[in-house]
């Protein structure tokens, strides 16, 4: 009786220990997402604070046309 | 001339004559039973990527025991007790399957193979979708795995075999193997063999599962695929890394599956087209092609008369059936917690058993509702039921080794 109890006992640790470490995996993934995203949001917005007339922000298709 | 005895031409049968009652009838129910994995693999009703070369390596390996010397009998396909140096090259040398069994089975490198091979062909975007949800249903369908390891020691499985057979209950085949090699290396044959006997039955048990505890209204519900956020492969790529690093630094002595399934993750997401065909391919389906005929060699009647071989057979069942039910029961609680709008059969997803039990939810909530698509959230599920999945095989090994 002794044994079983000892094994339920060991079985709830791993099961706790897993799940911690599962969630942590899952925040991981949450951060991961968060850190590329605001990078990218970083990268996009020097390119939204250039002037309109300038020639990089300018639409290249009818220019090139004419 | 010198004297001819007919039963000694036929070594097959002479041995099966001169083998004790229990030994011989044990030989020819395998051989049948190895000619109806073959047959139900075929017609599709069991998994026939392991059931064919299987249950082919079983009924030949029965067949063909012969006279090694004038007292010993066995076969020239291999031998899996030996381990002392000198008799290992010798076998090498003679029992033609043997390299295969030396070289890639018993060291874990199939099931490292076979896993990279799953991590070509899982897309983990499904995964990043939603990952503490995705996770959560996970967790609670590793209920199995730790439930059953109790019940087995309070049948009186020494804590190690306990744990073995309780990996059942993730429903993943290499992982299965994996710990059964490192925790039970008597029994890793018929604890895999269960293992992959019960994971071919899951995909006709579980839908009767889902059917007893899910109404059909709450089956049918329709998830948002518009919700779904696009995720970049630079954000996959960099999930893969940090967390393969992460996992091996936790728990080096599951590295090998940890980099394996993130490597197969990587290697899809790079792009190299022929990485990708080749490990998607030939590896994944070579290794799984002589896994199953490894374990269908490896089913020696003696092997199979280990009377703890009933006890697998009930344990391997209880796992699956737990874990099926937490998967559920977490399926249930995400759907109270999303205010009913999540749909509880994808729980059945968080069983690790990739893809099957994704396309088993997929295929319940299609039956209950023509209009409901679930595939991509079950499919987050099943990858994160992959990495729990391999964390509890990881805690096991580590504390039991």
């Amino acid at each position: 009786m002794e044994n079983i109890w000892g094994a339920t006992q060991f079985a709830l640790i791993v099961y706790g220990i897993g799940a911690v470490v599962s969630f942590l995996v899952a925040w991981i993934i949450t951060l991961t997402f968060a850190a590329i995203r605001m990078h990218n949001r970083r990268n996009a917005a020097p390119d939204e604070s250039k002037p309109k007339g300038s020639p990089e922000s300018a639409p290249a298709g009818p220019k090139k046309a004419a | 001339m010198p004297d001819i005895d007919i039963l000694n031409i036929f070594q097959g049968v002479a041995t099966m004559v001169a083998a004790s009652p229990t030994v011989a009838i044990a030989r020819i129910v395998l051989i049948a039973l190895g000619v109806l994995f073959v047959y139900l693999g075929a017609n599709g009703t069991l998994e026939p990527l392991i059931m064919i070369p299987m249950g082919f390596g079983m009924s030949a390996v029965n067949a063909a025991v012969l006279y090694l010397s004038a007292t010993t009998t066995g076969t020239i396909f291999l031998d899996p007790m030996v381990s002392e140096p000198g008799s290992l090259v010798s076998i090498l040398q003679i029992d033609f399957l043997q390299p295969v069994y030396t070289f890639m089975f018993s060291n874990g490198l199939i099931a490292c193979l076979v896993f990279m091979g799953i991590g070509v062909i899982s897309d983990i975007g499904y995964m990043l979708i939603s990952p503490f949800r995705s996770m959560f249903i996970a967790v609670c369908a590793e209920l199995g795995t730790v439930l059953t390891f109790p019940i087995a020691v309070a049948l009186g499985m020494p804590y190690k075999e306990a744990a073995a057979i309780a990996m059942i209950g993730s429903a993943d085949g290499p992982m299965v193997l994996y710990t059964s090699l490192i925790l039970a290396k008597d029994l890793f044959v018929p604890i895999t063999i269960v293992a992959y006997l019960y994971l071919s039955l899951a995909y006709a048990g579980y839908p009767y599962l889902i059917k007893l505890m899910i109404p059909k209204e709450l089956r049918g519900i329709k998830m948002d695929p518009g919700k779904n956020p696009k995720v970049s492969k630079a954000e996959k790529m960099t999930f893969a890394v940090i967390t393969s690093v992460l996992l091996c630094l936790l728990f080096p002595v599951a590295a090998p599956l940890f980099m394996s399934f993130f490597l197969g993750i990587m290697i899809r997401e790079s792009g190299v087209t022929q990485y990708i065909e080749f490990i998607g391919g030939p590896v994944l389906y070579g290794s799984t092609f002589f896994l199953g005929l490894l374990l269908g060699v490896l089913c020696e009647a003696n092997t199979i008369l280990n009377p703890k071989v009933i006890m697998l057979l009930v344990l391997g069942v209880v796992a699956l059936l737990i874990s099926g039910i937490g998967g559920i029961i977490g399926g249930y609680i995400v759907y109270w917690m999303s205010g009913r709008t999540f749909n509880p059969a994808i729980g059945i997803a968080g069983v690790s058993c990739l893809p099957t039990t994704a396309k088993v939810a997929q295929k319940a909530a299609r039956e209950a509702n023509k209009l409901a698509l679930i595939l991509p959230a079950a499919m987050g599920a099943s990858i994160c039921g992959v990495i729990s999945s391999a964390i509890l095989a990881a805690i096991y090994v580590t504390l039991l080794r």
